[in-house]
């Protein structure tokens, strides 16, 4: 089975992602956006059981009822985002992987709220 | 004067940003890749005195010469201060309450950027900096 590693800039959190994601997609979402810090977020989404964390567990924030998202406390990674919406489900960023060119977005969600120079360009399902 | 107002997610950290930013720049080095988890970032660059956080963010230093600030509690990515531009702070665009306002209108470390990422801002046209 394939293994993908990440983890933060600092090194305190590790994880490994085994086998094939079930999507990659970009967020355009204001929640992201703002977590991120970035324009649009991207996500390699698998189930649970694919995602093995090693190192320091990552600091988790609630951001809204039934929603986490994962952070490296020292370094401010973000790392990943869980929610009930997609129950069993961990969905980590791109950017935090070793080699982020593993994986495309496949398609977007919340593309109501892109960023209005985004909303064209971005690759689309 | 215009102001733009900004914070993390969970509303702990607030800044307040004067006047026009000096640029907004796209970054796609993989220290910044890493830092929002984004495929690239963007920074709206100002004076670092036109800038006033109400309360201070946690600091990482993650290379010499570069700092990034962060929410501790929330883990938003807030902003960017290098030595090599000592009086420039960078505030991630996602931090800014209404990040809209801004247009990217340049770029840094484009050979390291994702091939889809670059393709997606092609047309934007950006001007290489730094």
């Amino acid at each position: 089975m394939t293994e993908h590693h990440g983890g933060c800039l600092c090194g305190a959190t590790r994880f490994t992602f085994i086998g094939a994601p079930k999507f990659v997609g970009n967020c355009h979402c204001a929640s992201c956006r703002r977590w991120s810090g970035a324009a649009m977020s991207t996500f390699v989404g698998g189930r649970d059981d694919q995602v093995a964390w090693s190192g320091a567990a990552p600091a988790v924030y609630a951001s809204s009822p039934g929603v986490e998202r994962r952070h490296c406390p020292t370094c401010g990674t973000a790392l990943a985002y869980r929610g009930e919406g997609w129950p069993g489900e961990t969905h980590l960023m791109l950017g935090a992987f070793d080699d982020p060119t593993a994986f495309e977005p496949a398609g977007d969600a919340f593309s109501g709220e892109a960023l209005p120079w985004l909303a064209p360009g971005a690759k689309r399902a | 004067m215009t102001k733009f107002t900004g914070g993390c997610l969970c509303g702990g950290v607030r800044f307040v940003a004067d006047g026009a930013p000096r640029r907004v720049g796209v970054c796609h080095c993989a220290s910044c890749r890493k830092a929002t988890g984004g495929a690239f970032s963007v920074y709206v660059d100002f004076v670092r005195d036109a800038v006033v956080f109400d309360r201070a963010p946690a600091v990482f230093r993650s290379s010499r010469g570069v700092e990034r600030l962060f929410c501790a509690n929330c883990g938003a990515a807030l902003a960017y201060r290098g030595d090599g531009s000592a009086d420039e702070i960078n505030l991630h665009l996602g931090a800014f309450d209404a990040p809209a306002a801004f247009a990217p209108n340049a770029v840094s470390f484009e050979a390291d950027g994702l091939t889809w990422a670059r393709a997606a801002l092609a047309a934007l046209h950006l001007e290489n900096y730094g």
